[in-house]
């Protein structure tokens, strides 16, 4: 009897310390798994995307893998989360110069590349002069305008060593912009460094190939089978502090139109393009919709802008006649749906310094058909009659943008009598013929590329691709940009600033994109969780540039047994 | 004195042929059932292309936002676009742009075609060879993807759409004329025009056309589909005819997007496409048969 007693205490043990066993398993880099978690095995996650020509930022911003799986090898200084705070990654100290215009930064000598070369300032100073190389001709390089000689670089008169980017030891390094830069910080989220020791020994697209990777963060590329898929597994050898669960990423090349089927047929388990119909079907399926959530992504703003330069946009009347004849809501609630919001400004409500409720009342964005008339008579142009006929050019637009640009052009005939066309272009001949100030009318957007006015507001500022001129915009742009140590009147100077660019009508705002994304209930972890705002949408810049998301997902046990990598 | 009616005789010759040829063809074209069906869906495709306003319950532009995506109904036939246009009135609209498109390259393609070929096949040498070489750099050209790539330079529009289809359009016609000459200029009438002093464009306009004319009917007949086709191709794929311009191929292309559960929006326009290809098909077939006086001895 007392020996079975034992012998029950003994097997009871055991099954507990089974159980204990199970809920505490962990991933290839021993990470524990949280304990609602599926086995390893099933830690990895399936997109579709288009396939670029490199996986890394630094080298091409334009022709890389997807726009949010790039630089998943290489380690950032900072990275974002779900709140859009600062989280340092690569560096573990840092500070600013008393005059703003210096940053020095102490980069983590624990990380480490796949090779074995530590991560030091060599790369990044590499980096950067590899970017600021005219041989090169970075497609992003206006990015870094402020750095001391960057532009004089990318022209090729002055040698790369003379941009702003110093080694000042090992593990320190210097950026020195032109200005006060406080919100150099967030540009630091583009600090994405190449391996120098890998680049010089196997080339710029060493990141394409796996036996030539070289990573820095938890994953390195282990397949890319062109026109098919791209597959990101453990770097064993990693040896910075992030701790994710994802073994695996996997990027199944493929287009936008097709991602929704796929992510109906669970094939995919994250899906961020819809068409029209597709939104209709999410609306009208009570899985989907719960599993489609609403978001702000990158804060972009879709906007109607002109040459103002020369006739007609150049008289204020003409636009302000625009855009009392343009009717937002009902755009809003025919065509975008859950996919946007009215604009009444430049800056997305959420997005630091916007001031949309405040200049929602302002003259241009009332919809008035009768004043709009009136101004476009006082301009001289009554009934549209003289008026010379317009297209309005759009930038590769989706259907809904094209949908939006064919009602703007109807809205111009019945309110204004003004015959305008709607012309999709091509994205490279639209950009061409924007930045030479050639589109008389046109429609486009604009995304943040880091969370600061300045970013948003400074590409009004004359000079840029806008026909648009102001110089009281201007100087309260060029000012508060570099405003140090005030942000009361930093931000009150952009408010400003953005009042002009309404009031002026640099453009006419329609939308904020509010574009929602759909992910399987099986995919967990905080980044996932309700935000400040209360958004649980595959928050920006997704899993680009090992950002928070990367390793917070993990796959929850309730996922399908069949699901395969 | 002897020799005196024979003139007479050589210059009524052609004229006699050509309307015995007309008449019989006219009648072998009526007992075709299959071209008379297609006769009836070009002559009601035509009728919309010239009076669409009277027909078209809505202008085609006119966008109401509040009655977009509407399912066909009573009040809609066709059910109504993501902007609110009524598709039936665009699709009217349509078929007028898809003809003006059809009939202008065929046009052009005759305009062009026509003498390059007739003076390469009478007067041969160098006019020949340069016209032969021209044929042959030109067929070296794929037609679609040439007409892609002068969208994109052009830019978007409907003129543009007819001068993209109709750089390459010429050539079939070109070569058609050239053979038809060739295998014409030695016959005996041609020979007689000539000898009574008949210049160049009076023996191809007077003489060598009425019996060229068969086989150029029908390419032009069979072109004029083709042309229509080419235009929803290049619309279809963003370069062809700007919004709110109706274009059968961007109604198409657009509709993509919402066919599901907005199905209307694209069958009603394919549908329409299809009847138009089928129709002019038909006709051209039946002409084929009608004027081809292999086909028609052999009946």
């Amino acid at each position: 009897m007392r020996l079975r007693i034992l012998s029950l205490l003994a097997a009871a043990a055991l099954a507990l310390a089974g159980a204990g066993l199970a809920a505490a398993e962990t991933n290839a880099w021993g990470v524990t798994l949280p304990p609602d978690a599926a086995p390893a095995s099933q830690q990895f996650v399936r997109l579709m995307s288009f396939e670029g020509t490199t996986a890394d930022f630094a080298v091409s911003v334009y022709k890389r893998v997807g726009n949010s799986y790039s630089s998943i090898m290489a380690t950032p200084f900072f990275r974002i989360n779900k709140n859009f705070e600062l989280e340092p990654v690569g560096v573990t100290s840092y500070e600013n110069s008393r005059d703003g215009k210096t940053w020095t930064f102490h980069m983590d000598p624990a990380v480490k590349w796949s090779d074995g070369n530590p991560l030091t300032a060599d790369d990044i100073v590499f980096t950067f002069q590899y970017d600021a190389d005219p041989k090169h001709a970075w497609d992003f390089a206006w990015f870094w305008s402020d750095l001391v000689n960057w532009d004089d670089a990318v022209a090729g008169k002055v040698p790369v060593t003379s941009i702003g980017v110093k080694k000042i030891n090992t593990y320190t390094v210097q950026f020195t912009t032109t200005v006060p830069s406080p919100y150099f910080l967030y540009k630091a989220l583009y600090v994405r460094p190449l391996s120098k020791a890998a680049f010089q020994k196997s080339g710029e697209y060493y990141n394409n190939d796996p036996a030539t990777a070289v990573s820095s963060s938890p994953w390195i590329l282990t397949e890319w089978t062109k026109g098919k898929r791209m597959v990101f597994g453990p770097n064993l050898k990693y040896t910075g502090k992030l701790r994710p669960y994802l073994e695996h990423i996997i990027i199944d090349f493929g287009p936008q139109e097709a991602e929704f089927n796929a992510y109906q047929n669970n094939e995919i388990d994250m899906c961020d393009a819809f068409s029209p119909a597709n939104i209709a079907t999410v609306a009208a399926d009570p899985q989907l919709s719960k599993e489609y959530h609403p978001g702000f992504l990158d804060f972009r703003t879709f906007y109607l802008g002109f040459d103002g330069f020369h006739k007609p946009f150049s008289d204020l009347k003409v636009r302000q006649a625009f855009a009392k004849a343009v009717d937002r809501d009902t755009i809003i609630s025919k065509i975008v749906g859950r996919q946007g919001m009215a604009a009444y400004s430049f800056l997305m409500p959420g997005f630091p310094d916007s001031n949309s409720q405040a200049l929602k009342g302002e003259f241009p964005n009332i919809y008035d058909v009768k004043t709009a008339q009136k101004l476009l008579a006082d301009a001289g142009y009554p009934g549209g009659k003289g008026f010379p006929a317009l297209e309005l050019a759009l930038r590769n637009e989706t259907p809904v943008n094209q949908a939006i640009g064919e009602a703007i052009a109807s809205m111009l005939k019945d309110n204004l009598g003004i015959n305008v066309q709607v012309s999709n272009k091509d994205q490279k001949v639209f950009m061409t013929s924007l930045n030479a100030h050639q589109l008389p009318f046109y429609m486009v957007s604009y995304g943040m590329d880091y969370l600061d006015p300045s970013n948003m507001l400074g590409i009004w500022v004359s000079g840029g691709r806008h026909a648009w001129v102001n110089a009281r915009f201007d100087q309260l742009v060029k000012d508060a940009t570099s405003l140090s140590g005030d942000k009361a009147r930093r931000d009150s100077m952009f408010k400003q600033a953005e009042k002009i660019l309404v009031d002026d009508v640099g453009g006419i705002f329609i939308y904020h994109q509010t574009p929602g994304d759909a992910y399987k209930p099986y995919l967990k972890g905080d980044q996932l969780e309700p935000d400040k705002a209360g958004v649980t949408a595959w928050h920006w810049p997704g899993l680009e540039d090992v950002g928070a998301l990367n390793t917070s997902i993990y796959v929850s046990r309730d996922v399908p047994s069949d699901r395969h990598m | 004195m002897s020799a005196e009616p024979r003139p007479s005789a050589a210059a009524t010759e052609p004229a006699i042929v050509q309307r015995t040829l007309w008449r019989n063809a006219a009648r072998s074209f009526s007992r075709n059932r299959l071209a008379m069906v297609g006769l009836v869906v070009v002559a009601v495709l035509v009728i919309c292309a010239v009076v669409p306003f009277l027909l078209a319950p809505q202008s085609y532009y006119k966008a109401s936002l509040i009655d977009n995506l509407q399912f066909p109904s009573a009040r809609h036939w066709f059910g109504t676009d993501q902007v609110g246009r009524d598709l039936l009135s665009r699709i009217i609209y349509g078929i007028r742009t898809s003809l003006l498109v059809g009939f202008s390259v065929q046009a052009i393609a005759f305009v062009v075609g026509f003498p390059l070929g007739a003076a390469a096949g009478l007067r041969g040498g160098w006019i020949d060879w340069l016209v032969l070489r021209l044929l042959e750099i030109m067929t070296a050209v794929p037609g679609f993807l040439f007409a892609l790539f002068l969208m994109t330079v052009l830019g978007n529009g409907l003129i543009n759409v007819i001068i993209a289809i109709s750089v390459t359009s010429w050539i079939d016609v070109c070569r058609l004329t050239r053979a038809q000459i060739l295998s014409l200029r030695e016959r005996e009438f041609v020979v007689a025009a000539r000898s009574y002093g008949a210049g160049d464009w009076r023996l191809v306009l007077r003489h060598l056309l009425p019996h060229a004319l068969p086989p150029l009917v029908i390419m032009l007949a069979l072109g004029i589909p083709n042309a229509m086709f080419a235009e929803a191709g290049l619309s279809f794929l963003g370069v062809g005819i700007n919004d709110p311009v109706p274009s059968l191929g961007k109604m198409v292309s657009e509709s993509m997007a919402y066919l599901s559960p907005y199905w209307y929006m694209g069958v009603f326009p394919t549908v329409t496409i299809a009847l138009a290809m089928l129709g002019f098909n038909f006709v051209g077939d039946g002409l084929r048969d009608a004027l081809d006086p292999t086909m028609y001895n052999n009946a």
